[in-house]
């Protein structure tokens, strides 16, 4: 929904005008064509040389009517006012406007997608992860170590076993127990899994003087081969690419011969954190099994909706897929035997790998192959004379590159059950059907409501449901932002890449706990009264002492913060390098939290501090640079929004007063069915958002599109509000909500255009 | 030798020369003819030191014969030097192995460390570079010498370990290069491109039909994104098929499938790697190689010449052992009949550029990390130096009554125009190069 007749400044002169006066009551429709159209056009689209954009927005008739009787014709504003405004207000508000008119004129359908890359790396390391197996990770955090009196790691050598919360010793030059060690030589081996919770290049240190050799993600080479050392405590380093929301193996092998002092720290650093130790609340006992991750750099997917969707193709995107398709197909190589389970030498290796290519073609299409695509997929790969390997490879690549991969919605009717179970695991996972899953659509038991809602709510419980959802709400907050969060030394000198790195996982640990230890109720991220905060932040924002100094605890707040409105993470994003920043925090909660929707401003004018008198407050300022009618038709609802959280300064920390002055939150705002409602405080803020319909609406259609990569409207004109219903209803769970959305989407019979009840 | 059991390995080679930019034929202008001759190096290593008595020519001059292990060099005699009197003074930290392994590319120390040999204290890696990268770089700094690689480092059953025994090559202090001994492996750095190419190729025909079947049956307004795909899908096959401008002088090598990486083996390997080299100067993918058959203390048993001892072990027998003397030779002359292969090839392979055989233009140097395996001398190492590249003066054999190798090291570099003053410990280079020319 876009604001529309508020740019003023670019409707140009409308040439001569009749004036409404005299006569029989034209309608809407007619003073439209006689007055508006010169410069609107037949329905709204715009002329070019006059008003090139389009007539459509989000307000009420209400608020048309007041800006028509103010400021229009342009030429001759005044003309057109009482009865006259509001008759063309309701005209082109039902003709062409509003989203319903809108959605009515052109409804929005089911677009043909291909894969979004996240899509893509998820199904080709859950399709290789098929074929090699999974384990479950359990809840035992940290690493098995086995300590040993001499290298070598010999069975009669070792001393004890037990679970490490991290890997970071320092013996100096003593031994973990003089008792049952020698100073001279002595040996450590920890195995377990280090999980990832986001997509991206981890870099793996192993900090020591002494002998290393460090595993992730490969049970046979090493990542870090330290094993000759120095005597000098050395940093080694290796950068991995890890997929978010999973477990990955990790084996660290540590020695001590003749060295001088023995220690060893297991350290990483994320995609956007510091290089630190890697924490216990990262580390699990469990052994994980390899995941294949696809390391071709992709180009970022169209997020010109405001979300990742696969709607066009470029040559850099099939340059990459192609790319992606040969690695997958070389690494399938390397592990050819063991998926085969042959050596070399067995007799039906032959009749092995067809098998296994059947399978891999089955797997990556989602679905049975009927006789003659088998016969073009795989059979005829066969065909040629040559090595196993090539033909392997041929049918990978081929596979990999074919439509009904890359296209996951391309199934025939009569395929119905696949493409339910399909449509489930690309909106829970973004990723391939699971075996469970499979099985049920092979069985036809996705048929019913209750039996797609079934097999949702156990693919919830997947980490890659948590996954999902985290990426979303990555969107939703706008977190891409955060990530070269700077501020300015000289004024905040207390400013650290450590704490922003602190802040990020403490959004993301308020998040998780919030939707899946806690109720997962929507208002509670907006209104929660607690944070959660480790040592660092703690001392930072003053809030009450740990109990346990491990980690990130959860730590009751006042009611001056609200849930993620005034997360300090959010606060510090947006926000200047050397001050707050009212009118981007008011942006974001408009258009993220508040369901508004935001053209971009007119004319781009630059926040330049030096330009105000001194001693202004930061409120003062922004009023003043916005003061203009052209920007006032955004700024009222941006404005009273940001103000409200001036609170907080551009670090998040609370305050009364700014340069000694008492800052001044309060503001009115204008709800899109004009209400205007006072606001003194960030916490109003969140319960508007947290209990206005329109904003709950908004934020189920956010995560509809995200989850499903279409718009909720292509899935019926009421799918969006019997959703939202169901979501109020159900005290705004946002799992229930996900399952909920997923089940409307896999059930959609595209033939018919209904909703299945 | 390590049973590889579980080491995987690509199969399926060939690349069709059909479908590859190669050219045959007489040389065109346009392949680097500058009117300068090529120069490369190649350091070829085998461990446990030799049989001095099989090995070094009773006189020096031009005018000596060839013992036993040597033999399978005679024809090539003529463009041979025989070095004796050179010894590897490079003491410090790590046993005689370690050194014998370590310092006898760089000319310097080892680090302390936490790896211990049979003897003396426990060293970590070199602490600085080694001759055949020194070379490298230097190739490599100046566009008429500059190649894809620059160097590759071949091995033939080196084992899967990184340790100060398996190393002779040094980016610099602390940085061991890694051989490469899969023949399979090197092939796929070498060409794994261009077969994913031809792979690809042999589909997208296959690809652009899937789409277009696809499209037949979906509405006019999706059809519209995969046109666009198909398309994409389209121009990448013309630019497969297009020349991408580089040119190949030579097809690769073609390789059985499924030669494990196992000792029973090493003999095929060995001639696999050597055909690889071959092809990487053919096509100038490299100046600078090296050769390493197995390693320090390698344990080859070496069942084709009806050996069932190990290497190291019999290198440990004493010198009365008249049995493990007569192995150690047949060892050492295998090895050099290895060596005599690639001078073979090398000898009857014209330069693309018209200009001599390969032979001609590549200097080898076959080293060993001892002078004799039981008393673990570093002193006499056995060194044979082949080939025209570097203009030295063949078909000698001289005695430097014990000298420090690292002056052969700078004669090395003062052969191809890098006028370093020392290589490795200074105080080793005092004597300045060797005069080999």
């Amino acid at each position: 929904m876009i604001l529309g007749l508020a740019a003023l400044s670019l409707c140009l002169s409308c040439g001569t005008v009749e004036p409404v006066s005299k006569g029989p009551r034209l309608s809407g429709e007619q003073i439209y064509r006689r007055q508006c159209i010169q410069c609107h056009g037949e329905n709204g689209e715009g002329v070019k040389g006059k008003y090139d954009e389009r007539l459509v927005g989000d307000w009420s008739i209400d608020r048309l009517t007041k800006v028509i009787a103010k400021t229009m014709p342009e030429d001759k504003p005044g003309t057109c006012t009482g009865a006259d405004a509001t008759a063309v207000s309701r005209y082109i508000h039902g003709a062409f406007y509003s989203p319903e008119a809108q959605a009515h004129n052109k409804p929005p359908r089911i677009e043909l997608a291909r894969l979004t890359n996240r899509q893509f790396e998820h199904s080709l390391a859950d399709l290789l992860k098929s074929f090699t197996g999974d384990t479950a990770m359990g809840n035992e955090r940290g690493l098995s170590g086995t300590y040993y009196s001499a290298r070598g790691f010999r069975a009669d050598k070792k001393i004890f076993a037990r679970t490490d919360a991290t890997v970071s010793f320092d013996f100096g030059e003593a031994t973990p127990d003089d008792a049952k060690f020698t100073k001279e030589e002595f040996s450590a081996q920890w195995f377990g899994s280090v999980w990832a919770d986001e997509t991206g290049d981890y870099e793996f240190i192993l900090k020591t003087e002494n002998g290393s050799r460090l595993w992730v993600n490969d049970t046979e080479k090493t990542l870090i081969d330290a094993w000759v050392s120095n005597g000098q405590r050395t940093e080694y380093r290796a950068t991995l690419r890890l997929l978010g929301g999973r477990a990955y193996p990790i084996r660290v092998d540590w020695f001590k011969f003749k060295d001088k002092r023995a220690s060893i720290e297991l350290r990483w650093r994320t995609p956007h954190g510091v290089a630190q130790v890697i924490p216990r609340s990262h580390l699990l006992t469990q052994r994980a099994t390899p995941t294949l991750v696809v390391t071709t750099p992709f180009p970022a997917d169209d997020s010109s909706a405001g979300y990742a969707r696969g709607v066009a193709v470029s040559k850099q995107w099939d340059e990459a897929a192609t790319q992606a398709a040969i690695e997958v197909a070389n690494k399938t190589l390397v592990q050819l035997e063991t998926l085969l389970r042959t050596a070399s030498a067995t007799t039906n290796r032959a009749q092995k790998a067809r098998e296994f290519c059947g399978q891999f073609v089955e797997r990556a299409f989602r679905r049975p192959l009927t006789a003659e695509e088998r016969n073009i997929y795989v059979e005829s790969q066969f065909v040629q004379p040559g090595p196993l390997e090539n033909s392997v490879k041929r049918v990978i690549l081929r596979a990999l590159k074919s439509p009904h991969f890359l296209y996951p919605a391309l199934t025939a009717a009569p395929r119905d059950d696949h493409a339910v179970a399909t449509r489930l695991a690309l909106s829970l996972w973004d990723s391939l059907p699971d075996a469970p899953l499979l099985q049920a659509a092979v069985a036809g038991q996705l048929r019913t409501r209750e039996q797609v809602r079934l097999q949702a709510e156990r693919m919830l419980k997947d980490p890659r449901a948590h996954a999902k959802l985290r990426d979303f709400f990555h969107h939703w907050l706008d977190l891409d932002k955060g990530e070269s969060v700077a501020k300015d030394p000289k004024v905040f000198p207390e400013f650290s890449h450590e704490l922003a790195a602190d802040l990020r996982a403490s959004l993301h640990r308020f998040l998780d706990h919030a939707m899946w230890e806690s109720s997962g109720d929507y208002r509670q991220l907006l209104l929660a009264d607690y944070l959660f905060v480790n040592e660092r932040l703690a001392t930072f924002y003053g809030s009450a002492k740990l109990t346990n100094g491990l980690g990130f605890e959860k730590v009751a707040v006042d009611a001056s913060r609200a849930g993620v409105v005034t997360h300090p993470y959010l606060l510090a994003t947006f926000a200047y390098a050397d001050n707050t920043s009212p009118i981007h925090r008011g942006v974001f909660l408009a258009r993220h939290i508040a369901g508004r929707s935001l053209k971009p401003p007119p004319n781009a004018v630059q926040f330049k501090d030096k330009e105000f008198k001194p001693g202004l407050t930061m409120r003062e300022k922004v009023t003043h640079l916005t003061s203009a009618a052209d920007c006032m038709s955004c700024h009222s609802i941006i404005n009273p929004l940001g103000f409200a959280l001036e609170n907080f300064d551009s670090l998040g920390r609370y305050r009364t007063h700014e340069q000694g002055r008492p800052v001044d939150v309060t503001g009115d705002y204008a709800t899109l069915d004009g209400q205007t409602l006072r606001f003194a405080s960030a916490r109003d803020v969140a319960r508007h958002a947290a209990e206005s319909p329109h904003a709950q609406r908004q934020f189920v259609e956010q995560l509809f599109q995200h989850t499903t990569k279409q718009a909720a409207r292509a899935f019926g004109r009421e799918t969006a509000a019997v959703l939202w219903q169901g979501f109020a209803q159900a005290d705004c769970n946002v799992p229930k909500l996900l399952a909920e959305i997923a089940v409307t989407a896999a059930l959609h019979d595209t033939t018919t255009k209904t909703v299945a009840k | 030798m390590n049973a590889l059991a579980r080491r995987q390995f690509l199969k399926g080679l060939g690349v069709s020369a059909a479908a590859l930019p190669f050219l045959t034929g007489l040389p065109s202008l346009g392949l680097g003819a500058t009117g300068q001759r090529k120069q490369r190096v190649v350091v070829m290593f085998s461990p446990n030191g030799t049989i001095p008595t099989a090995f070094w020519p009773d006189a020096t001059g031009a005018d000596f014969q060839l013992k036993d292990i040597l033999s399978p060099l005679a024809p090539f005699k003529d463009q041979m030097l025989v070095l004796k009197g050179i010894s590897n003074k490079v003491r410090g930290d790590g046993d005689s192995h370690m050194r014998g392994m370590s310092c006898l590319l760089t000319g310097t120390e080892l680090f302390p460390g936490n790896i211990q040999g049979g003897s003396h204290t426990p060293a970590g890696w070199a602490k600085g570079i080694s001759i055949d990268q020194e070379l490298k770089n230097f190739f490599q700094s100046r566009p008429e010498t500059r190649t894809r690689f620059g160097s590759l480092e071949f091995g033939i059953g080196v084992s899967d370990r990184a340790d100060p025994w398996t190393r002779m090559s040094y980016a610099g202090p602390n940085q061991p290069v890694a051989p490469t001994d899969d023949p399979y492996q090197m092939y796929q750095k070498l060409y794994g491109q261009l077969r994913d190419k031809e792979t690809l190729r042999s589909i997208l025909d296959d690809v652009r039909e899937d789409l277009r079947k696809v499209a037949s049956k979906i509405s006019a307004e999706d059809r519209r994104l995969l046109e666009q795909h198909a398309e994409f899908v389209r121009q990448m096959e013309k630019e497969l098929t297009a020349d991408d401008g580089r040119k190949y002088r030579a097809t690769p090598p073609t390789f059985t499938a499924g030669v494990a990486n196992q000792n029973d083996n090493v003999p095929a390997l060995s001639r696999m790697q050597v055909e690889l080299m071959l092809n990487s100067f053919v096509n100038d993918f490299a100046r600078v190689a090296t050769l390493q058959y197995t390693k320090s203390v390698g344990q080859a048993r070496m069942g084709w010449l009806n050996i069932t001892d190990n290497h190291h072990t019999l290198s440990h027998e004493s010198d009365g052992n008249k049995d493990a003397a007569d192995k150690l030779t047949r060892i050492n002359k295998w090895f050099c009949g290895e060596l005599a292969y690639l001078v073979k090839r090398l000898s009857e392979t014209r330069e693309p550029d018209g200009q001599g055989s390969l032979l001609d233009n590549t200097l080898i140097v076959w080293a060993n990390e001892l002078g004799k395996g039981n008393s673990h001398t570093l002193d006499n190492i056995p060194l044979v130096l082949i080939g025209g590249g570097l203009g030295f003066k063949m078909g000698r054999a001289l005695d430097f009554k014990g000298t420090a190798h690292n002056r052969l090291h700078l004669a090395l570099a003062h052969g191809v125009g890098h006028h370093i003053k020392t290589f490795g410990s200074p105080h080793l280079c005092e004597a300045g190069a060797l005069s080999l020319a």
